[in-house]
């Protein structure tokens, strides 16, 4: 119940807060934000793949600059409604998620991670080389896309708006799977996967599924992105990206989707605030301060929350019954 | 009628044979004992009955259907489960989330993305069930990693049990138990025997004369005997191998 009353609390602020944009504070927040909320959706998606199934990629930049690049592509040249390039992008990602997926996950560990790497490598070098969309310069000149008759999203407020609502569907919807029959062989897999084979569960089949359906997820946030920045670069492919994606979900904890999402709004709000301050060595600070979470709360935001509840309650649990 | 026919089975890890020329038949609804000195093939074959390995020879017909090739999860599909040597549980979820994971796989909506699992209720009042069963529901919330090694044993053997089994094979299941668990387990073999075919794997071998119908024996990756408890005792060659003075 009090989880409920502060989820209501939390949407209610984040409804109004760009109400008072450009009077109370900058309209910049109100971007920046709107960026938190479309990075989340990638985030959330990982979260699936590699916290709740164990399976940690290192190349979902690919399916975050394939959804950014096909809808920039249609945005530009074919129509100016969103939900085509949308429901396009849901499909292609379902396809590349099966092919990269159905290929990647013959292996474990280490080489899954640089299987996924090489693959979204792959994908790097051909925006980069590929003239049809752009090459090193990137798509530029993407329009700002029409959601319903007469109602675009050129306003800051209602990209802010559109991506709120896309990141609450997203991550209900990933609670549901969590949730669901098929969520718990998935956390099966990430405990135990030689154990759940022996159970009659194809474990295979199981993580492709669950490497199309993060796959969709970073799509979708790749095509908010596109409309969002009106720019599509190649580097949305780059490694860096793959990284940012894990560390976001690492810091916020892992296998918990919530915490993904803290983890995001973090680390880019953090980014923006140290780059301010700092301007170049705020990614050294950012590294210690990512380091120290590792080393100090593996567990990210989430469990550093619940360590200092415990702690405030004075019930820290000692984890023996 | 045998429920598991084994013929021409070997294994080998590059020049080593681990099986050689496996002929076996293990009879439905009786509690069949593999014995065997240390590094005699028993857990190997378990493993490529059980899928885990791909045998290099021969065939595996389970209720005369050929599973020599097939993917261990459909084999555990078939009706065939097992337990390891070493615990091999879920030790981080709990003891509950371990047998509820294990029931699932036979539900209708054993994968389905749109039923939350806690509406599954008929799993549930089977996970209850077997945890009654096996006598560890009031661990049902404790992460199964910190129940004693007695009672992980018998969580697994819960497990395997969960996947309704025609055909149970249990490798050492009283391995580091004290002799009051060693008992419990062996009435728990009895009683599970009652509704599925046991294969067992057991170096005690009071409880393997005791409970088993019948023995095979392997040696060096053969098997050089098999018949009654007593033929088995009887005979010189296994005498000399693996008895001793029994």
């Amino acid at each position: 119940m009090k989880h409920h009353i502060t989820s209501w609390i939390l949407l209610a602020i984040l409804l109004a807060l760009p109400l008072g944009a450009d009077v109370l504070y900058s309209g910049f927040y109100v971007s920046l934000l709107t960026r938190v909320f479309i990075f989340a959706i990638v985030v959330v998606g990982f979260d699936l793949l590699a916290g709740y199934t164990g399976m940690v990629s290192y190349g979902h930049a690919l399916f975050f600059g394939t959804g950014a690049y096909l809808t920039g592509m249609i945005l530009k040249h074919w129509s100016p409604w969103f939900w085509p390039p949308l429901l396009l992008t849901v499909l292609a990602s379902m396809v590349v998620g099966y092919i990269v997926g159905f290929l990647s996950i013959r292996t474990r560990h280490i080489y899954f991670v640089f299987l996924t790497f090489a693959f979204a490598q792959f994908f790097f070098v051909t925006a980069n080389t590929w003239e049809f969309i752009g090459a090193t310069n990137g798509l530029s000149g993407v329009p700002k896309p029409m959601i319903f008759p007469g109602v675009d999203l050129s306003a800051e407020r209602s990209f802010y708006y559109f991506s709120l609502a896309v990141l609450i569907v997203a991550f209900l919807l990933a609670r549901y799977i969590t949730q669901s029959a098929f969520g718990k062989v998935m956390v099966g897999i990430r405990e135990n996967e030689e154990r759940t084979k022996f159970l009659g569960y194809d474990t295979q089949k199981t993580i492709i599924r669950v490497f199309v359906i993060s796959g969709i997820y970073g799509g979708v946030s790749g095509a908010l992105l596109a409309g969002f920045n009106s720019f599509v670069s190649p580097n949305l492919y780059h490694p860096l990206v793959s990284g940012e994606i894990i560390m976001m979900t690492i810091m916020g904890g892992m296998g918990t989707l919530v915490g993904p999402v803290i983890g995001t709004g973090l680390m880019i709000i953090l980014g923006d605030v140290l780059s301010t301050w700092l301007a170049d060595s705020w990614m050294m600070v950012m590294g210690a301060i990512f380091v120290a979470f590792i080393l100090f709360s593996p567990g990210g935001v989430m469990a550093l929350g619940r360590k200092i509840g415990a702690k405030l309650r004075g019930t820290e649990n000692h984890g023996h019954p | 009628m045998a429920i598991l026919e084994l013929r021409g089975v070997g294994k080998s890890f590059g020049a080593l044979e681990v099986l050689s020329q496996i002929d076996l038949d293990i009879e439905e609804g009786k509690i069949t004992s593999v014995i065997g000195p240390n590094g005699a093939g028993k857990t190997t074959l378990f493993n490529v009955i059980s899928g885990r390995f791909p045998v290099n020879t021969g065939t595996i017909l389970f209720k005369k259907k050929d599973i020599t090739r097939m993917p261990l999860h459909e084999i555990t599909l078939a009706g065939l489960a097992r337990s390891f040597q070493i615990t091999n549980i879920y030790q981080r979820l709990s003891v509950f989330e371990n047998v509820f994971l294990a029931v699932q796989t036979r539900s209708q909506r054993r994968m389905s993305l749109f039923t939350r699992s806690q509406d599954l209720e008929e799993v549930k009042s089977r996970t209850l069930e077997i945890l009654d069963r096996i006598g560890l529901r009031r661990w049902a919330d404790v992460p199964a990693g910190q129940i004693s090694h007695g009672d992980q044993r018998h969580l697994e053997i819960g497990m395997t049990l969960a996947t309704k089994p025609e055909l149970l094979l249990l490798d050492e299941p009283t391995s580091g138990m004290s002799s009051a668990e060693v008992s419990q387990t062996m009435d728990l073999v009895k009683d599970l025997s009652r509704d599925c075919t046991v294969l067992l794997i057991e170096h005690n071998m009071d409880i393997v004369m005791s409970i088993s119908d019948h023995i095979a024996v392997l040696d060096f990756g053969r098997k050089i005997a098999e018949g009654s408890p007593e033929e088995v005792a009887d005979n010189p060659e296994v005498r000399r191998v693996y008895l001793g003075g029994v």
